[in-house]
């Protein structure tokens, strides 16, 4: 059962940070703030949960386990209001 | 109770981020790139004091530092105008505030490793003032030798700071906008003027998702604080960032009146009353001693906190009511 819960936690971990990476290299390489901000939201809140998936099999509890899913969920709100926010910027 | 401090590649890293972001926010060219910056440092600061095992500044850092302080720079950055002339630092200039930081830092460095280290004036013991403290929570009622140091063994200290915190409200208050600070029936500016400009449905939404989770997290702060990191100071700046996200969303509207000016006082007639308490029933002044000494620290921290998410919040009220 360890061992299942520590393969998990790296198979995800390495998607998480995959996801980050591309997330950051669209930041980096894409045209425009739309394009940008797509990269932004839609990867690293993708690679954020793989990686709060990592942590969450290796919760001990189960309270632990509600508050990293608490994290995320209140991540996502959070990034998909900025980039709201900041795709205004750019509105006529 | 004395974390080993390791220099390792996290901490190193670490400080190496913070002097990197610190200088990207001086020199940063647009104002509102700065403030990004600058909340940016201050994350790294919150995990720096996390991972040198100071959790109650790592939070305080968090909070106040960086929440509140970081809200008031962005507004300053957005809705402010840009004043007149910009005047950029010269290399002689940035030359002497790096040496003069350097001074200043080495100099605390050593001063505040020589207090904590110290033996207390020659008696066996061989602690500093980390023992001091530590030896002397037991008397305090409470578990959490921080919560025990502010709150009873310096609680002058803390009363002063109130104060302090006091007097800076009531001038931010007293340079409040008259519309904003009085009546509604002065002014006659139209409701939705005085409202601010409305924010998008989603942001709306948004606040009312999080507005009670932060204000789950400062009870637990609150509460936390007796027996591990948290208290009023973290509580009642989250209690701030909750006024400050609802009044900024137009989510709800606060105003400086009666009830806001009775919250500001409160928490430092309470002390008072705490300290003649100890005065009249115990041996002297702010002295809190014996079986309740925890239920009242307790209590006075509740109050504490709700003063000081009050007067961070009119701080912030008052200057945000100044429109272009």
């Amino acid at each position: 059962m360890t061992l299942l819960a520590d393969i998990v936690t790296v198979l995800a971990g390495l998607a998480g940070a995959g996801f980050f990476t591309a997330g950051t290299l669209g930041l980096l390489r894409f045209p425009d703030l739309r394009s940008r901000l797509h990269a932004l939201a839609k990867a690293d809140s993708l690679g954020l949960g793989f990686v709060s998936l990592a942590v969450l099999v290796q919760a001990d509890s189960a309270g632990t386990a509600a508050k990293v899913v608490l994290v995320w969920l209140l991540a996502l709100a959070a990034a998909a209001t900025s980039a709201y926010l900041l795709a205004g910027e750019e509105r006529p | 109770m004395s974390p080993e401090t390791t220099v390792g590649p996290l901490q190193l890293s670490l400080a190496l981020a913070l002097i990197v972001t610190a200088a990207a926010t001086l020199y940063s060219r647009h104002r509102l790139t700065g403030v990004v910056l600058f909340l940016v440092f201050g994350v790294f600061l919150s995990i720096y004091w996390g991972v040198i095992g100071a959790p109650d500044v790592a939070l305080a850092e968090a909070v106040i530092g960086t929440g509140v302080t970081g809200a008031l720079f962005g507004y300053t950055a957005t809705v402010m105008p840009r004043p007149a002339h910009d005047r950029r630092g010269s290399i002689a200039r940035t030359i002497a505030g790096l040496a003069g930081g350097a001074g200043i830092g080495a100099g605390l460095g050593y001063f505040l490793t020589r207090a904590a280290a110290a033996p207390p004036g020659g008696s066996g013991e061989p602690v500093g003032l980390t023992g001091q403290a530590t030896a002397a929570v037991p008397a305090t009622g409470v578990e959490h030798p921080i919560t025990g140091v502010l709150l009873n063994l310096r609680s002058y200290d803390t009363l002063m700071e109130m104060v302090v915190l006091l007097s800076a409200a009531t001038v931010a208050v007293a340079f409040a906008p008259r519309s904003d600070a009085g009546s509604s029936t002065r002014g006659g500016a139209p409701a939705s003027e005085q409202r601010g400009p409305a924010a998008p449905p989603i942001v709306r939404g948004f606040v009312s998702l999080v507005a009670p989770v932060v204000l789950l997290f400062a009870a637990w702060l609150l509460f936390a604080g007796s027996t591990q990191p948290g208290g009023a100071f973290q509580a009642g700046a989250a209690l701030a960032a909750v006024m400050i996200l609802v009044q900024t969303s137009g989510v709800g509207r606060l105003r400086i009146g009666p009830a806001m000016i009775c919250l500001l006082l409160l928490g430092v007639l309470a002390f008072i009353a705490v300290g003649l308490g100890g005065l009249v029933l115990g041996d002297a002044w702010l002295l809190l001693r014996g079986e309740h000494a925890g239920t009242v620290t307790i209590a006075l921290e509740c109050i504490l906190a709700v003063t000081i998410g009050a007067s961070l919040a009119a701080v912030f009220l008052a200057s945000a009511g100044r429109r272009r």
